[in-house]
């Protein structure tokens, strides 16, 4: 079946793009990258059994659509769209459903896979299928095979099954996965019969169990037996004395069994009832005692009721006043004594002051504040007098200073001193340092410029010299000529044809001369044109010598320029120096010199000023000393008026020396003294005998009112005395008096209590005698012992008969004790020990029978909930599975291992020969002549493919090279697809790119070949390269080779762009 | 009163075909069988049944752990325990067995008679329990023509070990006619030995009530015991009651629309999830059968071995210890015309017709089996014969291998060569 055209109508990056693909022979369809190569190869794919559900080419048309147009062998003809979907998607070109039977036919059966592996290469393929003949190391049966299903590797397939049939099962590994699960198998069976217990087994335990249940029952009965018997002989042991003792008891019992039975607490209540009534009347006769000693007490007492009417605390002030009183009458005496010593005293100051006591002497005592005021003039005079001699010195200096500096100002100066300066200089106006300076430095940048003139001066000088040398030079060697000289014989020459031209036009004669000139000058313009061209080198040197000599004498003249203006810069400079020193009547010198003499008369009037500043300081200065000296006088004057005032009050005159007015004031100061002595004693003396008499007066009244019996009774203070001493006793007495009649109202209280407890006591006694049958007190306690012994012995009886009742259970007491008569307590114990002994025997056995018995029970409880072997089988079957799904396995590959050698052998047995054949005339041509043929060396087993040298030596396929070998396949698919053409009808052969690691001679040959196969088979190859291009150009006849190019823009059907030749 | 009818309980007889891996939940499937007897007793007495009827194949004919008899002994201990009444009879299997002997089984457990047919008569129930054990493993002759005609005055049951008139993968035994067992005149037959579930009849009854636990995965779904109700002199409210633990199921899966391994993985999750949710809660032993002419059949078969992880780990991931794959098969077919493909003259037609030679051959076939038997004859007895046997020897199951040896080179061979 041959495509005869493609249509991408939507598809891809392609729009309504149709590729006409009818010729016989190779079609070539070039894209460059991006072109659409791969998108046009997937559209075949596409258009022949369909887009795919998830397409790489619908990212620009939303539904997608290719055309095509097949034609089989016998020349049916197919049109049909393929579009993209689920179904339908077989269409004719109208639009109508087609079936894909129809299709299918003209494929020949072919599916999509078989199709892209046998009709498809790509240079990818291509190596692979190289590298796999190497790998294979050429077998030839594989080789051929591999060549003829046109992807993969035969011996890959065969060495993948043949490796997993291995891993899974060897017959004599262990550890192959089958192996293993084989020997794991067994162990389990194994394991399963060992674990799996018998019937027998378990009916012989049961047996055991039952014998042993069986003896451990006779065992116990005869073990009961015993037990009852002990138990018999054990109780017979413990009632023997009980017995004994029951019998004593009821001998206690005997004599008192008639006696009153009382309560328990009789004798503790009657023992308490005799305490209480002892206590009670002891209490009493005490308290008859108490009373009889109050009533004593009452007798004693002596009681004032007047004195009780005194007051206690007026009682206690009169005491306290009493002794101040005494004290008083003692100090009185000694004070006055003392006041008549100073009242002498007064009267002797005065005398010594020259008065008398008539003045009124406190007058005469001067005022604190005048004292104060004299003695603060006293300081102030003594600083008035210093202040004035301090004045009157810093005057008398000042003043000597001021003549000193007068003598100094009129002196002369000795900087003025200069020949022909003039005196007044010193006030004259004088140029600044500054601007000294400026003109010192404008003097020296006049020097700087005049000497950069004179170095550019020699310079250009020199420039100039080298220049007219090489001038000089130049036309030594003959006249130079020049672009003016050529114009000056065109000029020439014009006008010599304007001449010749006027000659001619006049008919004149003379044109013949005006001819030969013109000729001359025609010569002589291109003598100096030819000259200008033949020495333009001279010319050009020529040209540059006498520009540099015009340039450097431009300069030289524009040198005279600036030196003259600098001459007159000079002059302007010295003038301008001149003007500030016309005022000063100074020669103006160097501008150094001048700055020097200009410091010196600057610093000259500074020191002029700074001595008349100090003259008029020192003039101002004394002014004021002398008016500072008058002030103090004057303050003095006015202190003496104030003292005379403040002295005149001590006696004293102006004329007084402070001296004198402190002591007239220190005398006047102690009579003061002595005057305040004297007044304070005297108030005193009149204080105390106030005190005394009204104390007196009210002693006499006390006594008048409250003890009249010592109103005659000696002296103030022996009756104070006595009244203070007989009221506080008086108070005393009625105290005491309180305290009998409390007492004797608690006393009386207590003798009526007494007297109602005796009474209930002996009621209480009463009753018991009642109660105990008895007449008198004394026979209460024989009838208590009594009731007592009865009482102990019945209970010492109910418990024996208790503890018997208990020994012997229901069993009638009157049989018991029959049954103990006769029995000694020694013979019942030798009982109890033999019966223990055969007891002990019997439990001694029947511990061995439980023993076996619990043995058995455990041997069957083994036998119950054991599934061990169960468990084991779990793991037989699940070894089982995996053996069996393993087995299968082992079994699919291992046959399809056999199988497929099978028929690889036989695929090379039928095809080796035509194939060998027709492969063996395509590789030397592939090759380019290389290689002669392919053969087959029959030595190596299997036989292997192998390359034939031109010499004829076998070159096995592992020692080509990559190319070579790729070769070699191509050469091999080609042969197997021209032999499937032979039998079966061929799909076109789609080829991408397989050339691109061919050299260019071997490409050449290998297309070659390929349009001799499209003669047969079509052949599309899609490459992106124009070499591939040019080369089928060069090696193909064009009637053989169709070419395409791809290119997204738009249709340019079977029309190549002009390639480069 | 209740009655509980179970049958072929095949007492620890190992749940088969369950590959270890990885994550598979062993500890649930020991004891199984076990189990599902304790979930008999325990329904038994939850229900306050007054009988139990159980039709034959206690145990598994060759299995000799007197273990096993024990364990029966003890449950059945439960049921006298609680005064509940069992009836029992020899299954093929029971008669083949050696664990009944010593064993003391509590009065309240009657058994049939193997020699010929007997009857058991319960007047406080008002019942009477008719029916014969097998004397043999196999027993040819048709019993049910013996039984005892019904009594009178009560409800009468029929107990036989029967495959009928012949049941698919059970021999068969002690056959009979479906009319034969309705025209005896009792009011249930309550029948063992066919493991899968089957009610014959309704007038009268005529139940299997299939085996107690399912044992591989030939025995899919709900396996247990059927209970009905006896009262005013009639049977009713017959009810199927799953009892088993380990429940297996076949998951087939149709991957014609998967175009990749992944999708393939997706189609089996979805089936694997509807699956376990449908069994009630027990462990799921699942065999997943990937099926159909797929896209994705290369892939599939070019990895096998991954594949199988794959979903065995899916398993896990979906269902934990909840499922165990019992075994993945991979019967998906290449889309390739292998008719086609034959009639191609080149090295890939040679191949499939060289496949397809062999099919008809009988030497060819003769030549696969001595080549098989390298591996062959170290297989167990039990994967050369019986129903596991891998059929190396058997025409059909050569055919079959073969097909399976086309659909595995296919891919290799075409479709571009990138295995």
């Amino acid at each position: 079946m041959r495509l005869l055209e493609l249509g991408l109508v939507r598809f891809g990056g392609f729009t309504d793009r149709v590729l006409d693909l009818s010729a016989p022979g190779l079609h070539l369809v070039f894209g460059k990258n991006e072109a659409g190569k791969s998108t046009a190869l997937r559209g075949i794919t596409a258009l022949l059994y369909g887009v795919p559900h998830i397409s790489a080419d619908a990212y620009l048309h939303d539904e997608l659509l290719i055309s095509g147009r097949v034609r089989a062998d016998d020349g049916t003809e197919l049109s049909f769209v393929r579009r993209k979907g689920r179904k339908n998607t077989l269409r004719s070109p109208s639009g109508e459903v087609l079936d894909e039977s129809a299709l299918a036919r003209l494929l020949g059966g072919v599916g999509q896979g078989v199709f892209e592996t046998t009709f498809g290469l790509d240079h990818e393929r291509l190596r692979r299928g190289g590298e796999e003949l190497a790998r294979g190391g050429g077998e030839v049966g594989k080789s051929l095979f591999d060549a003829g299903i046109g992807g993969g590797s035969v011996k890959r397939v065969l060495d993948e099954l043949a490796a997993e049939a291995e891993r899974l099962f060897t017959p004599r590994s262990r550890t192959r996965g089958i192996n293993e699960a084989l020997r794991e198998y067994g162990e389990a069976v194994k394991r399963v019969r060992a674990e799996s217990t018998r019937p027998e087994a378990w009916a012989q335990q049961k047996q055991a169990l039952e014998a042993a249940q069986a003896e451990l029952g006779q065992i116990d009965a005869r073990r009961a037996e015993h037990k009852r018997l002990l138990a018999a002989a054990q109780e017979l042991v413990k009632v023997l004395p009980l017995l004994a003792r029951r019998e004593m008891v009821q001998r206690v019992l005997e004599p008192v069994a008639q006696a009153r039975l009382l309560p328990d607490d009789a004798e503790a209540r009657r023992t308490a009832l005799e305490r209480e009534l002892d206590a009670t009347l002891h209490d009493a006769r005490a308290l008859a005692e108490q009373l009889a000693e109050i009533e004593r007490g009452f007798a004693e007492l002596r009681i004032s009721d007047e004195l009780l009417l005194l007051d206690e605390a007026r009682v206690d002030a009169l005491h306290e006043r009493l002794g101040q009183y005494r004290r008083d009458r003692v100090d009185l005496g000694k004070r006055r004594g003392e006041l008549l010593a100073a009242e002498a005293s007064v009267r002797r100051r005065l005398a010594a002051l020259g008065r008398s006591l008539a003045d009124d002497a406190r007058t005469l005592v001067p005022r604190r504040a005048e004292g104060a005021r004299i003695k603060a003039l006293s300081r102030e005079r003594a600083k008035i007098e210093a202040e004035l001699g301090q004045a009157r010195q810093r005057e008398a200096r000042v003043r000597a200073e001021v003549a000193e500096l007068e003598a100094s100002a009129r002196a002369p100066l000795p900087e003025l001193a200069l020949a022909g300066a003039p005196p007044d200089l010193l006030d004259r106006a004088l140029p600044s340092l500054e601007a000294i300076d400026e003109f010192a430095r404008r003097f020296e940048r006049l020097e700087r410029d005049r000497d950069q003139l004179a170095a550019r001066r020699t310079a250009i000088e020199a420039e100039l010299d080298r220049a007219r040398a090489e001038l000089t030079e130049i036309q030594l060697a003959g006249p130079v000529p020049t672009e003016a000289e050529l114009a000056r014989a065109r000029a020439e020459r014009a006008a010599a044809l304007a001449a010749v031209k006027a000659a001619i036009d006049a008919g004149r004669e003379g044109a013949a001369e005006a001819l030969a000139e013109l000729e001359r000058l025609e010569r002589a313009a291109d003598e100096v044109s030819d000259r200008l061209r033949r020495e333009a080198e001279r010319v050009a040197r020529f040209g540059a010598s006498e520009a540099r000599r015009r340039h450097a004498e431009g300069r030289l003249a524009g040198l005279a320029d600036e030196s003259q203006a600098l001459h007159a810069g000079a002059a302007e400079l010295d003038r301008a120096w001149q003007v500030p020193w016309a005022p000063t009547g100074l020669a103006a010198q160097s501008p150094r010199e001048m700055r020097g003499l200009c410091e010196r008369l600057w610093r000259a009037r500074e020191r002029r000023a700074e001595a008349a500043a100090a003259l008029d300081r020192a003039r101002a200065s004394l002014a004021d000393g002398s008016r500072t000296r008058a002030e103090h006088e004057q303050a003095l004057e006015a202190w003496s008026t104030r003292w005379a005032e403040a002295v005149a009050c001590l006696g004293l005159d102006r004329g007084a020396a402070p001296e004198e007015a402190d002591d007239v004031q220190a005398a006047l100061a102690e009579l003061g003294t002595e005057l305040d002595v004297a007044d304070g004693l005297r108030h005193r003396v009149r204080g105390m005998e106030q005190a005394c008499e009204a104390l007196e007066h009210e002693v006499a009244a006390l006594i008048a009112r409250h003890l009249p019996t010592l109103a005659s009774a000696g002296d103030l203070e022996h009756q104070a005395t006595a009244l203070i001493q007989q009221s506080r006793q008086n108070r005393e007495a009625a105290r005491r008096r309180a305290d009998l009649e409390a007492r004797r109202a608690r006393c009386t209280a207590r003798e009526r209590e007494l007297g109602a407890a005796r009474q209930i006591l002996e009621q209480g006694l009463e009753r018991l005698l009642g109660e105990a049958g008895v007449a008198q007190r004394s026979e209460l306690a024989a009838a208590e012992a009594a009731s007592k012994a009865r009482r102990r012995a019945e209970a010492d009886l109910a418990e024996i008969d208790a503890a018997l009742r208990e020994l012997c259970g229901t069993a009638d007491l009157a049989d018991v004790r029959a049954r103990a008569a006769g029995v000694s307590l020694l013979d019942a114990r030798s009982r109890v020990a033999e019966l223990e002994e055969a007891l002990q025997e019997i439990d001694a056995a029947r511990d061995d029978v439980r023993d076996r018995l619990s043995q058995a029970a455990r041997g069957l409880e083994l036998f119950d909930d054991r599934q061990t072997a169960a468990d084991a089988q779990v793991e037989a079957e699940a070894l089982l599975a995996k053996i069996r799904t393993d087995a299968e396995r082992w079994a699919r590959v291992t046959i399809a291992w056999r199988v497929l050698s099978a028929e690889v052998e036989r695929y090379r047995a039928t095809h080796q020969a035509p194939l060998l054949a027709r492969a063996s005339e395509l590789f030397p041509r592939l090759t380019g002549g290389r290689h002669a043929r392919l053969a087959v060396d029959h030595d190596a087993e299997p036989p292997v493919l192998c390359a034939v040298g031109p010499s004829g030596d076998f070159l096995p396929i592992t020692s080509l090279s990559d190319g070579t070998r790729d070769q070699l396949y191509l050469a091999l698919r080609l042969a197997s697809l021209e032999h499937y053409a032979g039998v079966s009808e061929p799909l076109p052969l789609c080829l991408d790119d397989v050339l691109i690691n061919f050299d260019d001679e071997r490409s050449l040959a290998a297309l070659e070949v390929l349009a001799e196969v499209g003669q047969r088979i079509q052949v599309l190859l899609f490459t992106h390269h124009e070499h591939v291009v040019q080369a089928a150009q060069a090696a193909i006849a064009p009637e053989r080779l169709t070419l395409h190019e791809l290119s997204r823009g738009g249709a340019q059907p079977n029309a190549l762009p002009a390639l480069p030749a | 009163m209740k009655v509980v009818h179970a049958a072929d309980l095949h007492l620890d007889s190992a749940l088969g075909g369950l590959e270890r891996y990885e994550g598979a939940p062993v500890h649930r499937i020991r004891g199984a069988t076990r189990a599902a007897l304790v979930n008999l007793v325990d329904l038994a007495l939850d229900e306050g049944a007054g009988l139990v009827l159980l039709a034959g194949d206690i145990y598994d004919g060759d299995w000799k752990d007197y273990s096993t008899a024990l364990f029966f002994r003890a449950q059945m201990l439960r049921l006298a325990k609680e005064g509940v009444k069992v009836v029992w009879l020899r299954g093929n299997h029971d008669a083949a067995s050696h664990l009944q002997q010593h064993l003391d089984l509590p009065a309240a457990v009657s058994e049939l008679p193997h020699k010929r047919a007997g009857s058991l008569v319960f007047e406080e129930l008002g019942l009477a329990v008719h029916g014969q054990g097998f004397a043999s493993r196999a027993v040819a002759e048709n019993l049910a023509l013996a039984y005892p005609e019904p009594l009178p005055g009560l409800v009468n049951l029929g107990m036989l070990h029967t495959s009928v008139t012949g049941r698919e993968g059970h021999a068969s035994y002690a056959p009979c006619t479906l009319s034969d067992l309705v025209n005896k005149g009792y009011d249930y037959w309550a029948l063992g030995h066919v493991h899968q579930r089957e009610v014959l009849s309704e007038a009268p009854w005529v139940v299997f009530p299939g085996n107690l636990q399912g044992r591989h995965v030939r025995e899919p779904g709900a396996k247990g015991a059927t209970v009905f109700d006896v009262s005013g002199g009639r049977v009713g409210g017959v009810e199927h009651r799953a009892l088993d633990v380990v429940r297996f199921g076949i998951c087939r899966v149709d991957v014609s629309s998967c175009a990749s391994g992944d999708d393939v993985l997706g189609a089996v999750r979805d089936a694997l999830t509807a699956a376990v949710a449908g069994a009630d809660g027990r462990l799921l032993a699942a065999r997943v059968s990937i099926e159909g002419s797929s896209a994705a059949h290369a892939e599939l078969s070019r990895e096998a071995e991954r594949w199988v992880a794959e979903i065995r780990a899916l398993g896990s991931e979906l269902a934990g210890d909840d499922l165990w794959i019992e075994k993945i098969r991979v019967a998906t077919r290449d889309r390739v015309d292998l008719a086609e493909l034959c009639a191609r003259d080149d090295a890939v037609g040679q191949v499939f017709r060289g496949l397809q030679a062999l099919r008809g051959s009988a030497d060819a076939r003769d030549a696969i089996t001595r080549e098989l038997s390298a591996l062959g004859s170290k297989l167990p007895a039990a994967l050369r014969s019986g129903p596991l046997s891998l059929g190396w020897d058997d025409p059909a199951a050569l055919d079959l291998l073969l097909g399976d040896v086309e659909q595995l080179l296919l891919p290799r061979l075409i479709g571009g060569g990138d295995a």
